[in-house]
């Protein structure tokens, strides 16, 4: 999609450099410093904020080398181009007044070398300030990044009453930062990984040493090292090169807005994935039942804990069978109404003149529009489409007798039950659709069979090589702890749990 | 080198317990013989006798050789043996299919939607449980212990309820119809289902499976027929007999409160069971045929041991009577003796018999 | 190749959503709450009176006079005749399962009873758990009565519900005629209802008199509600209740706390004799005095023996009767004969009038008072 779409901007942008006539980037670093700039000139070709400073220091000449916008300019002035001009070399050789810069100019700030053009590149990328020196074939440089950054701020998906205030942001170093306060161990490793072909984005695998499996590190190290993929936007788009299987309404893999909880899942021998440019970061193995899981469990009392936990599995079962349940039982199976209220119930259908199928159906595609609109619209005219779905939808379409009165009530309740599990709503939002049609088709028994269906599939999932559905099946009496339940820390913090060790994890194919 | 699926025991055999329930649900008592309340309590109990006994050569098989199944032991001992054994096993296996989708056709066709199309909901089961099966063992396994829940709640639930109208005085006298019409039915019900042909033919994907797990398992079973049996009687009496389904019939009365009128959710839930059911049939049906041609086409042997069992199922699933005759005709009898009695003796002489040979030639 | 494969199941269960039929949903469905069979003798057809729920209107749209049902008379030879000739009036299909009374006319003998009865059994959407009752006199006169905009068939079972809770009837299930009805020698029991005329306001209503025992091989015979209560002492059926005794020494009313009876069976000389043996608690509700404090503890004594007396004497009447003179085996002797010596039944099966008749019944009450109420006790001089 990328490819196809950078096609066609280079089009209409630049009609008159075709793409095989641009320059590809030189193997070495040339010794003639005019040549370093030409070729730089060449490759960023019509790009306004490539800078090149130059100058020379005893007599030999400089080059700086940054992006406009990416480098701190006061920083870089201060420890990096001031220093350099006001220096006294004590020779006129090139290579020594490089290695003089190198040693000097260390203490201010960070600086690397580079011995290919493509390294200078990469770290010009970055937000680095390159430093070639003419009769020299390397290049340093310093770490004077300084774009825009947002500030560590509340999480807006996973907002919890008592745990901590931060969430990640979109710088991948300040990320790590964040985990690395909550986790105090030399044993948590943080690797680099650059992914995506053009966006050659920063990713960073972290995981305990200790307590992780190896096997599924260098599992999750093979398959970032050999993404097929141009550009990373977020999250969401390595998920499909991790998962087992791509064609199931669940994955196995999970993501998280809030560093404490990435700690957390760390500590239990996970491997947990930063993204650079986005605050979702990706943890492995993930399983079902933590959809239902949040972090207040881990710090309320275990009575409400398993309280909440249960509410949530409820709601995600209304969320997703409700409406086919209220179908199957209007069109097949009218005697589970109450006596008390079939009567209303029936009058209000009376009117209606779509099957409960349709209009189940309608009612629920009219929702996910208003959802979507809720999300996407500007804040300003959010209002506006609240008043409308609440007179229109609520209202009006029941007055005009276009849908029924128990039809709006179970949608109500859905919508409810499905903003209560977030992290679900992308499945819950289609098999709801599915049930639907399967309960207008074959009553109760084909939402029984539907749900036989999809706990068939999510049983036979993995996630590396974690079953997907531990500790509930196969059992595991230790994880079921914090299952279903929350035994409370006295029981569960015995012993810490590694994720690999749960029951039916597939290292000998076996299920026991 | 492909590793094999394992599952738990407890995972294996709630398989084959759900399989149970669902012909426990889907019994017709009329089949058998003139309904006598006491006589289908014992008859339960002769059931469970008659599967102790024919359980016993299954239980020496797995003890002597847990990782093997028959038809990797009868290799062995012959290579046409094993075969030959695949063969009658995938009949087998295609016959007690046929069965239960036809027992399934008629229940729903009967008391759940007798006004839509049969074949129709035949044909869904059969895909779905051909994907479950598609999916494996491991799936099933998993699957099996979370559909236990709700089945099993649904059980407790209508045995609990039943309590208020509990009559001793609707059970008959023993034995009075006929002696030997109850014991007869106490065979046929233990034989009418393969349940114990699957454990020496999935043993290889059983992980430490012992024998007490197959005791236990035969336990857990009669003890639900038998309560299941003493509720129908004694809740339903005469009109137990008037019902196709007593099962079903004891369902509709379970009540509970302002909790009434669940019966369309307990059925619906029991033949979910039918599902796994099937699922693990067209499973063995899957893994005979792979033994037998010696290559792995899992789709393609789903898909015709599914189409078997689908078209088999068409003729059948109208007609209550010709479903009698076959389920009272010897060759149920037969099938199941031959394939959970004969053959596992069979094999583990001939096993006995080989390294012997071996021995003398050594 | 994968994309066919998608569509396809795709396109099937679109086309296949539109072949079901559509009938079976709920506002295509005549919602039935009550019926009530009657049996026109000189036609020689069945007569029923369909009670439905009104669904034109919601229950807030009504008003409070209005009656949320509909009612409507069908005929036809046979019940299911009947019953299908009222979906071709009405353009609806009838839903069995909120049916909640089937009432049986006095114009139905008990075998007719029996093969109405036969269409609730087989059909798949009529639940075993209805209720049955017998009427006094028209079926279609109970259903018919003002409810005081309540569903008719619901006040009928709630009055049979109450009535039976104290004791003044029974409750019968379809499931449980039926299984009654399947014995050899039994014959089953249905409340009573009749049709009464309230004064203030001048509406009729429905009161529940007793029960009916029916058998094709008998009459039917009917028991008054002292009766009925006798009849549940015997069967162990009883709730709660309350009766009033009254002799030389003491009157009170007395209200059944629980009771249990058993009953067992021996042989003598060949011939079955039943020794029922009951054990009641009751609580003194109201002591006949012309003061408050004449209660003392002789009189517990004395209400304990009237009670129990009454009780064996209504049980013993209730026996004599039905055994020796109506030759009706409510009570379910055989089905206990057959139980314990099923020879001994087969043989007195053959004529079980004369059977019964010459069976031996031996009743033993115990009563004892739990609570005396509120009001204390004079302590006897000792």
């Amino acid at each position: 999609m990328f490819e196809k779409w950078k096609k066609s901007k280079r089009r209409l942008s630049d009609p008159i450099v075709h793409e095989d006539e641009l320059p590809e980037i030189p193997e070495g670093i040339n010794k003639n410093l005019s040549e370093n700039i030409i070729n730089l000139r060449e490759l960023f070709g019509s790009s306004f904020d490539l800078v090149i400073k130059e100058s020379e220091a005893n007599g030999v000449k400089l080059a700086f080398v940054a992006l406009d916008g990416m480098y701190n300019g006061i920083h870089a002035s201060q420890a990096v181009v001031e220093p350099i001009q006001n220096m006294n070399f004590p020779c006129t050789e090139p290579k020594l007044i490089y290695d003089h810069l190198c040693k000097f100019c260390a203490a201010e700030c960070d600086s690397k070398e580079g011995i290919t053009m493509k390294q200078a590149v990469d770290y010009i990328l970055l937000g680095c300030m390159v430093l070639f020196v003419d009769g020299v074939p390397l290049c340093r440089a310093f770490s004077v990044q300084g774009y825009p950054r947002r500030p560590v701020q509340p999480p807006e998906s996973e907002t919890q009453e008592n745990g901590s205030r931060e969430g990640f942001v979109d710088m991948f170093k300040d990320n790590v930062t964040l985990v690395r306060r909550r986790i105090k161990s030399p044993y948590v490793r943080f690797e680099s990984i650059v992914a995506g072909e053009t966006s050659n984005t920063s990713l960073v695998m972290c995981y305990h040493a200790k307590r992780a499996d190896p096997l599924i590190v260098n599992q999750v190290k093979a398959k970032l090292q050999n993404l097929q993929i141009d550009i990373v936007p977020g999250a969401g788009a390595l998920k499909p090169f991790l998962e087992e299987r791509r064609l199931s309404f669940f994955t196995c893999v999970g993501t998280t807005e809030r560093p404490d909880v990435f700690a957390a899942k760390i500590a239990e021998g996970r491997v947990g994935i930063i993204i650079d440019g986005t605050p979702y970061a990706i943890i492995v193995p993930h399983l079902f039942i933590e959809n239902f899981h949040s972090l207040d469990d881990y710090l309320n009392r275990p009575y409400y804990a398993a309280a909440t936990r249960l509410l949530k599995i409820i709601c995600f079962f209304l969320a997703v069978f409700l409406p086919g349940t209220y179908v199957a039982v209007g069109t097949f199976h009218q005697e589970i109404f109450p006596s008390e209220v079939i009567a209303d119930v029936v009058s209000s259908l009376q009117n209606t003149p779509f099957p409960l199928v349709v209009e189940s159906l309608v009612i629920h595609f009219i929702y996910e529009i208003v959802r979507e609109a809720g999300l996407r619209m500007p804040k300003s005219v959010g209002h506006t489409v609240s008043i409308v779905g609440a007179l229109v939808i609520g209202d009006a379409a029941v007055t005009a007798g276009l849908i029924s009165a128990p039809m709006l009530i179970i949608v109500a309740i859905t919508a409810i039950c499905s903003a209560v599990i977030p992290s679900l709503h992308e499945p819950s939002a289609i098999l709801r659709f599915v049930f639907i049609v399967l309960g207008g088709t074959m009553g109760l028994y084909g939402v029984m069979l539907g749900f036989t269906l999809v706990v068939a599939d999510i049983c036979s999932m993995n996630s590396f090589g974690v079953p997907f559905t531990a500790p509930i099946s196969p059992f595991d009496r230790f994880g079921a702890r914090d299952s279903v339940i929350f035994a409370g820390w006295r029981h569960v913090g015995k012993r810490y749990i590694k994720i690999q060790n749960l029951r039916g994890t597939n290292r000998n194919g076996t299920d026991s | 080198m492909e590793l094999t699926p394992k599952i738990t025991p407890f995972q294996f055999y709630t398989i084959l317990f759900l399989s149970r329930v669902f012909a426990m649900v889907t019994y017709v008592a009329s089949f058998m013989t003139q309904r006598s309340s006491t006589d289908e309590v014992i008859m339960s109990l002769i059931m469970g006798g008659f599967l102790l006994l024919t359980a016993i050569p299954t239980a020496i098989f797995i003890k002597k050789d847990n990782t093997s199944s028959i038809i990797t032991r009868a290799s062995c001992v012959s290579t046409v043996f094993s075969k030959i054994l695949c063969v009658i096993f995938f009949i087998q296996s295609l016959y007690f299919g046929i069965i239960t989708s036809v027992r399934f056709g008629i229940f729903t066709g009967s008391v759940m939607f007798p006004d839509i199309n049969i074949i129709f909901f035949i044909f869904v089961m059969l895909a779905a449980s051909s994907y479950i099966a598609y999916k494996g063992i491991e799936a099933m396994g998993r699957s099996a212990v979370i559909i236990l829940i709700p089945v099993f709640i649904a059980l407790i639930f209508v045995f609990a309820t039943q309590s208020k109208q509990f009559d001793l005085l609707n059970f008959t006298s023993l034995f009075s119809v006929d002696i030997k019409n109850t014991f007869l039915s106490g065979l046929y019900s233990c034989t009418r289902t393969g349940e114990l042909a699957f454990v020496t033919l999935l043993t290889p994907y059983v992980n430490n499976q012992k024998s007490r797990h197959l005791f236990r398992w035969i336990f857990a079973i009669v003890l639900t027929i038998f309560v299941s049996e003493i509720l129908i009687s004694g809740v339903l009496g005469n009109f137990a007999g008037t019902q196709l389904f007593s099962m079903y019939a004891m369902s509709v009365l379970a009540e509970f409160g302002f909790i009434e009128r669940l019966d369309a959710i307990i059925t619906c839930l029991w033949l979910l069971c039918a599902a796994v059911k099937i699922a693990i049939t067209i499973f063995l049906c899957e893994t005979l045929l792979s033994a037998f041609f010696g290559k792995r086409k899992q789709i393609l042997f789903i898909v015709i041991s599914a189409s078997v069992i689908f078209l088999g199922t068409i003729p059948l699933s109208g007609s209550l009577i010709t479903l009698a005759n076959i389920i009272r005709s010897p060759l149920t009898i037969i099938f199941y003796l031959a394939s959970v009695f004969l053959v596992p003796i069979a094999v583990m002489i001939g096993e006995k018999i080989k390294g012997r040979a071996k021995l003398e030639k050594n | 190749m994968k994309k066919i494969k998608l569509i396809i199941p795709l396109i099937l269960l679109l086309t296949l959503t539109a072949c079901m039929p559509q009938n079976t949903e709920i506002k295509y469905r005549l919602v039935i709450s009550g019926i009530g069979l009657d049996f026109d003798k000189e036609k020689g057809q069945y007569e029923l009176t369909v009670q439905v729920l009104e669904t034109s209107k919601s229950s807030s749209e009504q008003g409070k006079s209005e009656t949320p049902v509909a009612n409507y008379t069908v005929k036809g030879k046979t019940v299911a005749q009947a019953i299908r000739s009222l979906g071709e009036n009405t353009g609806k299909y009838p839903l069995y399962s909120q049916n909640r009374m089937i009432i049986l006319g006095s114009s139905l003998t008990d075998g007719q009873m029996i093969k109405a009865l036969n269409f609730f059994v087989r059909e798949y959407t009529s639940r075993p758990d209805v209720f049955i009752a017998a009427a006094t006199g028209k079926a279609s006169d109970v259903l018919t009565i003002d409810a005081g905009g309540e569903v008719p068939a619901k006040l009928i079972e709630s009055a049979i519900e109450q009535s039976n809770e104290n004791s003044v009837c029974v409750d019968t299930e379809l499931y449980n005629t039926v299984n009654l009805s399947l014995e050899k020698t039994t014959c089953f029991t249905l409340p009573l209802i009749e049709v009464v005329e309230d004064r203030i306001p001048k509406q009729k209503t429905i009161k529940v008199t007793g029960t009916r025992a029916c058998s094709k091989d008998v009459e039917p015979k009917m028991m008054s509600d002292t009766e009925t209560m006798a009849y549940l002492f015997t069967m162990n059926k009883i709730n709660t209740g309350s009766f009033s005794i009254t002799s030389e020494d003491v009157s009170a009313a007395l209200e059944i706390i629980s009771s249990k009876t058993k009953t067992t069976l021996e042989l003598k000389n060949g011939k079955p004799v039943f020794n029922i043996d009951v054990k009641c608690e009751v609580d003194v509700v109201e002591f006949d005095s012309e003061t408050f404090t004449a209660f003392s503890e002789n009189d517990v004594h004395k209400i304990e023996k009237a009670a129990e007396q009454y009780i064996k004497s209504g049980m013993n009447g209730l026996i004599e009767r039905f055994t020796k003179k109506e030759h009706c085996d409510i009570f379910r002797f055989g089905k206990r004969l057959q139980q314990k010596y099923p020879d001994v039944y087969e043989e007195m099966s053959k004529d079980w009038k004369k059977s019964l008749s010459e069976t031996e019944v031996n009743v033993t009450v115990s009563v004892k008072i739990g609570r005396i109420g509120e009001m204390t006790m004079k302590a006897d001089k000792k």
